[in-house]
């Protein structure tokens, strides 16, 4: 019934390199809860697009240096 | 644990309790659910309470924590909503069934209630299930 996400992340290893940023901070920068960085942080959440262009934005970075699908080879 | 998980949590649990208490009051009121002579308001007091006791649980996780609901929130609502209205509409055809068959009222009542109940706590452990595993 209820499948985790196959959209993979960087955000735990960005969030040290932007000064070891916490999930709480994050959280508030993007308006969500920090349950909700917690669950996309283990593959538990796929983000809408809006929020995944938010997630960028925060780290000065593309969409896809934060995100990538694992499957996406299969695809090809 | 955000704030609308707690209340999650806190409605699954309220939904069956208060459907125990109903069946309590039923039987120290008369002769049970079924009985169409006392049936009522145990009924209704258990659904007043219930629709109480979830609004003060609101209120006190609220006061508790964080109140701030995001769209992962009001997503994993949708799912839950979504799967807790098969019950709401086995309720609503159960209802209409024993209406063409003129069964008794109280049958009625007691279809009607058991399916919101039933809807309320299926509705509550998909959200639940979403919660924990993923979404």
């Amino acid at each position: 019934m209820v499948r985790p996400t196959r959209v993979a992340n960087r955000i735990r290893l960005l969030r040290f390199s932007a000064g070891e940023m916490t999930q709480a901070e994050l959280a508030d920068r993007i308006g969500v809860t920090r349950q909700t960085i917690i669950a996309i942080e283990q593959g538990k959440y796929s983000p809408s697009l809006e929020m995944a262009f938010q997630i960028a934005h925060v780290f000065g970075v593309g969409l896809g240096d934060v995100f990538s699908y694992a499957q996406e080879e299969n695809h090809r | 644990m955000s704030y609308e998980e707690k209340n999650t949590w806190a409605f699954g649990a309220i939904a069956p309790v208060g459907y125990v208490v109903y069946l309590v009051l039923a039987y120290l009121a008369g002769s049970g659910p079924l009985d169409a002579e006392t049936y009522v308001w145990p009924m209704v007091w258990a659904i007043v309470g219930a629709i109480t006791a979830g609004i003060l649980a609101g209120i006190v996780i609220g006061m508790a924590g964080a109140r701030r609901v995001d769209r992962r929130d009001k997503e994993i609502g949708w799912l839950g909503s979504r799967v807790g209205n098969s019950f709401i509409a086995t309720g609503g055809v159960a209802a209409l069934i024993l209406c063409f068959v003129e069964a008794p009222h109280v049958y009625i009542a007691n279809a009607l209630y058991l399916c919101f109940v039933l809807a309320a706590m299926l509705q509550a452990a998909t959200k639940l299930a979403a919660y924990q595993r993923g979404f």
